[in-house]
């Protein structure tokens, strides 16, 4: 069945047609929580706050093709997991004094797999993971950075930066032997 | 510090987004999914209460009206009505605080009610309060005719109401009829019979002869030896 024709049935009210949308699109969205919120429990509790959310506006939602709802999704679920890390007051902005380090070459960094880029990021502090997160791998500028997290740009800027630097260094503390095979198969 | 967006972490948003399964433990979708489908089923919580409560309030109200009316309904015994042998039952002594209400604990005989209220007073435990609104009676019996008239029945029982628990105790129970005594057998026969008649107290028979009365005495004790002596008088005497 065609993703239209499943989310005119979802408006509807089909349960069966929900529960096809949900297998489809419920463990990438689960990865997207899990980028932002690193516990498993808080992060499933997410999805399904935001799956809820979705199916109840899913009657405003005109379909334009599997990327945008995709992409409606992907934004229902970071807003949740703001909303949750604003809640519980997580998020604070951690500033890591000794963040200098071996700078990687870019190679290093290009030849990461997906899952080795994922565990990587969710290593990282809150405050550091959501500035990336928003400014790297969402492509948000700096100033809707701000205004989401309630912070100056400038902070946000400093964030990334540091969270930058760390995810260096953390790549060279954590996965020498990678840096050493990269190398070694550069050379 | 460089603000700068590596070549390398532009390729990052791809791959995350590229990424299907979730690393480690995984992610059960069926548990997910029965926990988001609970929650989107209608909470039919609120009705169901709404109607549990209704129904306890109707059952309630069923329970009590009935009874609140009976007992606004219901006159209070002893005032103007005559409910022979009636008294009032206590159910429970833990309840009796005053004494006469203690001693009136009486059965009263069902047959000797004559009105719906009286079976009511022995059938439901009346509260002590009201126990003490309806003053116990008791029936008195009549220590001789009321009425002088022939075939009176003496069976008038006077309510009085009791005020000490001695009267109380003394007249009660009453679970019989008082028996009938018809005045011919205490009171004088001739007392109803019509003047010729009681004009023949000493003389045992009358007779009209010629427009006179001749009367006849058969005294044995008689001067004449028992012969009948008529005599013709205006008078017995």
């Amino acid at each position: 069945m065609e993703t239209s024709q499943l989310i005119k049935e979802a408006k509807q009210g089909s349960a069966a047609a929900q529960k096809i949308l949900f297998e489809q699109l419920s463990e990438k969205m689960m990865l997207v929580c899990l980028r932002y919120v690193k516990n498993p429990q808080d992060a499933e509790e997410i999805l399904l706050d935001g799956f809820f959310k979705f199916y109840k506006t899913l009657g405003s939602f005109s379909f334009q093709g599997d990327a945008a709802l995709y992409m409606w999704l992907k934004r229902m679920m970071i807003n949740e997991c703001l909303m949750f890390l604003r809640k519980s007051n997580v998020f604070a902005m951690v500033t890591e004094n000794e963040v200098e380090g071996v700078v990687p070459e870019d190679t290093v960094f290009s030849n990461l797999s997906a899952n080795e880029i994922f565990k990587l990021i969710v290593q990282l502090p809150v405050g550091y993971r959501t500035v990336f997160n928003l400014a790297v791998v969402e492509g948000l500028p700096h100033r809707e950075i701000a205004q989401l997290l309630n912070i100056s740009e400038g902070t946000s800027k400093s964030q990334l930066s540091k969270s930058r630097i760390l995810l260096q260094k953390m790549l060279l503390q954590n996965d020498i032997q990678y840096v050493k095979r990269t190398t070694q198969s550069r050379s | 510090m460089s603000n700068e967006q590596p070549s390398h972490e532009a390729s990052w948003a791809t791959q995350l987004d590229e990424l299907d399964k979730v690393p480690g433990a995984g992610f059960n979708k069926e548990r997910a999914w029965n926990t988001l489908y609970q929650r989107l089923q209608p909470k039919s919580k609120p009705v169901f209460f709404f109607w549990r409560w209704s129904a306890a309030a109707i059952l309630l109200l069923l329970l009590t009206v009935p009874v609140m009316l009976r007992l606004l309904t219901t006159p209070p015994v002893g005032r103007g009505q005559h409910t022979v042998g009636a008294t009032a039952r206590v159910s429970s002594p833990s309840r009796v605080t005053h004494p006469a209400d203690a001693t009136a604990s009486v059965n009263a005989a069902p047959a000797a009610l004559t009105n719906k209220e009286g079976r009511r007073l022995v059938k439901w435990n009346l509260p002590p309060h009201i126990l003490r609104l309806h003053r116990p009676v008791a029936a008195i019996s009549a220590g001789g005719p009321r009425s002088n008239g022939p075939g009176a029945e003496i069976a008038h029982n006077s309510l009085t109401p009791i005020d000490s628990p001695s009267a109380i105790t003394a007249l009660l129970p009453v679970k019989k009829k008082l028996m009938t005594v018809y005045i011919n057998e205490l009171g004088d026969p001739l007392e109803e019979l019509p003047v010729t008649a009681r004009s023949t107290v000493d003389h045992h028979f009358q007779l009209k002869l010629a427009g006179e009365a001749v009367f006849g005495n058969l005294q044995g004790g008689s001067p004449t030896g028992g012969l009948i002596m008529l005599s013709k008088n205006t008078s017995p005497n």
